[in-house]
């Protein structure tokens, strides 16, 4: 450029300029093209019932849903037996989730509803085909329905027709939500005695709780409202107050159309929905540092104030016999705080019942003759849970195993979550109920006992309380120790954790229990003094360079101009 | 001296830059999610790979606009301007304010460490310690001996399988039922149902708590197992892409059959060959063709065809 730059051209520049960053900030938008389809929503045009769509229902019903469900409906398939709770029985009638008066048949929607979603927590898959290819069509739900409504005849018989049993609308939308609305909701709870079955802090651990059955007599136990992915129907305030108005057919949750007034039902479902407690499913835990001691109770106030929470999902243990798919405990919140010479972890988890009595398992688990335990086999020793009435054959403690590696290696390899394996130990932490004690225990595989190292080696102590359907454990041990066995814990380095979880009310000992994959704790290091020294440094080496950077453009911009 | 472009090349460049990164970034999952159909899980761009197309581009980039004098000179116009104090003083002040600010930030972010979860080794189809006998394996179920076929037929003309309605199963008992012969194929198709059947019920027993009674990785049990949550079959690049006998392997060896370098430690996956007794396997051999052939069928998949 021989002159120096015009206005017009600057004022064009600057244009430029807008329009550039105006397309990079629009650009990531594009991201929502990305984005995954929504689930369908509407019901499609209904099938009318014919023989053409019941057969083609039959065909459908033996492959998908007669391993389950049994070849004649009546929820005795081959899988049902390792199902709790048991498949679908359509022999009798009964069915849970509908729109109709409690004791009445469903809707034909009800029944694409359920079939469509899925039920929460159950063995009972959703499936619409929009989320999975896997899945049915809409019109093959539809024959699937027409078909399996053939296993009840009251649903010939116009007296029972269910259409003229409607009680509430499927698409009702819940009112707002106001503080007056939960207070109410809150005296209601208290009122219509929910805490009986489901607990005063809605764990499921009312006073009822063990004397509940279904009504082909299997023992039911009541939902842990704090658990909102659990809910059968659904965890929106709408689900909850469309199970309060139809009540569960064949369940113990009554319907309180009668008791409770729409206006009361609705205060209940909102309070209801406050009970359920969102989950931090993070992958890694800091663990702060702390000034002085350690918190060792469970409920000392400076665990919610200071330490940071994370969720830890549990399944059960599905990788050896003998099995357990139908675990206690499903979730475990940790949280950790550590200072100069030890660490604390805070463990928490619901669980129904206190269990303290133990007796020694038997060295071959009945359930070992079996890929999964059956569950109502009548040679099988029933714990607590399947005990029908009859006092328990076995009785266990309650446990939780929190487990490390013995070394931290510098790539990821790990010993497997599963106890170890053999050219890679583990070291455990293991408590029990009875007795309020730690063990430190190291593993090397699932396939052999963990061995308890000796009295003078155990570093680990324990506090822990249950209360109202929780059991809260803190565990500390300083952060090293002279036993080669255990893992020497330091700041800075992300060191990996697994748990274990044990019910004794479930008959969960051993093998069968809940356990969790590994997941990172680091012990938050604060940076060292030099790194603000290099950061100073930094900042001298940018102004050096840009000034040197600035003189060289100054020079050549007065020479071009010359 | 500098050609007259209708953009700065220094402008150009950031914004090729940007766009080309961006059209990574967001165009490749959704044309993926065109290719893979409908499911609940996004499809983005893994990290290591969004890192390798950034330098990539900006190496690119870099080589264009350095390539020759001239374009260097272009390149850096509008900085050295800003340097020289040709859009104001005011501007020129606060990029030398900022500059050495953010490289202080920078070392000391950097420095600090992340706080982040490590990341996990994985490969799709890991097979650096696949035993080579397996590669051309046929799952024998899928081409029964003719004694297997006769014994078949026996158990069908007394009524055993009379509960299967499937149209291939019907036809084969109407046919032998009258008294009559069944041809070999109807027979052959006849023997699948029956397979496929109690490899349902096993498929359903044993891999639907983690595996999904779809098949698409969404058992009950599939939600504690992080990072490696059980496989959804239905997925594309999955059984599709591998011979049966690889199927036949992992599910016999399971997650510690695994090489390093696809994280055994990681994995859920049980070892069905595991031997509980003299004669006893978790799952028997017989057991696992079965359910490979309803994974398979469940998951509305052909293995691929050993070479």
């Amino acid at each position: 450029m021989a002159t120096g730059v015009s206005r017009n051209n600057k004022l064009w520049g600057v244009v430029r300029t807008c329009v550039i960053i105006g397309i990079l900030v629009i650009a990531p938008l594009f991201g929502l093209m990305s984005a995954p389809p929504a689930l369908a929503q509407e019901v499609a045009g209904k099938l009318a019932n014919s023989p053409q769509a019941v057969e083609a229902g039959r065909q459908l019903y033996f492959e998908r849903c007669s391993f389950c469900h049994g070849l004649e409906g009546a929820g005795d398939g081959p899988v049902a037996e390792t199902l709790d709770p048991r498949p679908r029985d359509f022999t009798s009638c009964i069915y849970k989730f509908r729109i109709t008066e409690s004791g009445e048949l469903p809707t034909d929607e009800d029944l694409l509803r359920t079939i469509s979603v899925g039920v929460h927590g159950t063995g009972m898959p959703f499936w619409d085909n929009s989320r999975v290819k896997t899945g049915l069509t809409t019109e093959q739900r539809w024959q699937v329905i027409h078909f399996i409504k053939t296993f009840c005849p009251d649903f010939e018989d116009a007296e029972f027709d269910p259409y003229k049993r409607i009680v509430v609308d499927a698409a009702v939308q819940a009112p707002e939500q106001t503080a007056t609305l939960l207070a109410a909701g809150k005296k209601a709870y208290e009122e219509a005695k929910c805490h009986e079955c489901h607990g005063v802090a809605g764990r499921g651990n009312g006073t009822s709780a063990p004397t509940l059955k279904d009504d082909w007599g299997y023992p039911l136990l009541p939902r842990d409202l704090t658990k909102g992915w659990r809910y059968k129907r659904g965890s929106r305030v709408e689900d909850i107050y469309i199970t309060m108005t139809t009540g569960l057919n064949g369940a113990a949750m009554p319907t309180y159309r009668d008791t409770l007034s729409d206006e009361a039902r609705w205060q209940l479902a909102h309070y209801v929905k406050t009970l359920q407690r969102e989950r931090i499913l993070e992958t890694l835990l800091v663990a702060k540092q702390v000034e002085g001691d350690l918190p060792t109770a469970p409920d000392d106030p400076r665990w919610p104030e200071m330490a940071n929470v994370i969720d830890v999902p549990l399944s059960g243990q599905v990788l050896a016999r003998p099995r357990l798919q139908t675990p206690s405990a499903d979730n475990l919140r940790l949280s950790a705080l550590y200072n100069a010479t030890h660490l604390a972890l805070l463990i928490e988890w619901h669980d129904r019942f206190q269990d303290v009595e133990h007796q020694a398992p038997p060295a071959e688990p009945y359930d070992m003759q079996f890929t999964y335990p059956h569950l109502y086999d009548e040679q099988r020793p029933r714990p607590a849970r399947y005990t029908l009435g009859e006092p328990p054959q076995v009785q266990y403690r309650d446990a939780v195993a929190v487990q490390f590696p013995v070394q931290l290696g510098d790539g990821p390899q790990k010993p497997h979550f599963f106890q170890g394996d053999t050219s890679n130990p583990v070291y455990v932490w293991y408590w029990h109920s009875d007795g309020d004690k730690v063990e430190e225990q190291n593993g090397r595989g699932f396939d052999r006992p963990l061995t308890v190292q000796p009295e003078a080696n155990q570093q680990t102590r324990s506090q822990a309380t249950w209360q109202d359907g929780r059991w809260r454990v803190v565990l500390w041990r300083p952060l090293t120790t002279p036993d080669n066995d255990d893992l020497q814990i330091a700041a800075g380095r992300n060191i990996p954790l697994a748990f274990s979880v044990w019910d004794g009310y479930n008959g969960e000992v051993g093998l069968q229990r809940s356990l969790s994959t590994w997941i990172f704790l680091q012990l938050e290091a604060s940076p060292s003094s030099s790194l603000y020294m290099w950061a100073v440094v930094a900042i001298g080496l940018g102004i050096v360079a840009e000034f040197w950077a600035a003189g060289r453009a100054r020079r050549k911009h007065s020479h071009a101009e010359r | 001296m500098n050609r007259k472009r209708r953009l700065p090349l220094f402008w150009t460049a950031i914004f090729v830059c940007a766009a080309a990164y961006a059209l990574i970034i967001h165009g490749v999952p959704y044309v993926a999610r065109e290719v893979v159909g409908p499911a609940e899980f996004e499809l983005p761009v893994p990290a290591a790979l969004r890192l390798m197309y950034l330098l990539l581009i900006v190496v690119g980039a870099l080589v264009y606009v350095s390539y020759s004098e001239r374009n260097w000179n272009e390149f850096l116009w509008p900085l050295s301007s800003l340097l020289a104090g040709r859009y104001g003083i005011v501007p020129k002040i606060l990029v030398m304010l900022l500059f050495p600010l953010l490289l202080g930030w920078g070392v000391i972010v950097s420095g600090r460490g992340g706080v982040a979860s490590p990341s996990a080794l994985w490969i799709q189809h890991p097979s650096s310690n696949f035993p080579r006998q397996y590669e051309s394996w046929h799952n024998p179920l899928r081409e029964p001996s003719e004694e297997i076929l006769e014994a078949f037929t026996s158990e069908a003309k007394d009524g055993m399988y009379d509960a299967i309605p499937t149209a291939p199963m019907q036809a084969f008992l109407d046919t032998i039922k009258s008294g009559k012969t069944a041809n070999e194929a109807v027979s052959r198709a006849a023997l699948q149902e029956k397979y496929l059947y109690e490899g349902r019920i096993l498929y359903q027993t044993n891999c639907r708590p983690c595996h999904g009674t779809k098949a698409d990785g969404n058992g009950p049990m599939a939600e504690g197992f992080r990072p490696r949550r059980p496989i959804n079959f239905t997925d594309v690049g999955t059984i599709d892409t591998l011979v049966e006998g690889y199927a036949f392997w992992r599910v016999k060896t399971g997650g510690l059959g695994l090489p390093t370098e696809a994280s055994p430690w990681d994995s859920a996956m049980p070892v069905w060959g595991r031997q509980l007794g003299e004669h006893v396997q978790d799952l028997s051999d017989e057991q696992i063709n079965k359910i490979l052939l309803a994974e398979y069928a469940t998951a509305r998949k052909d293995p691929r065809i050993p070479e």
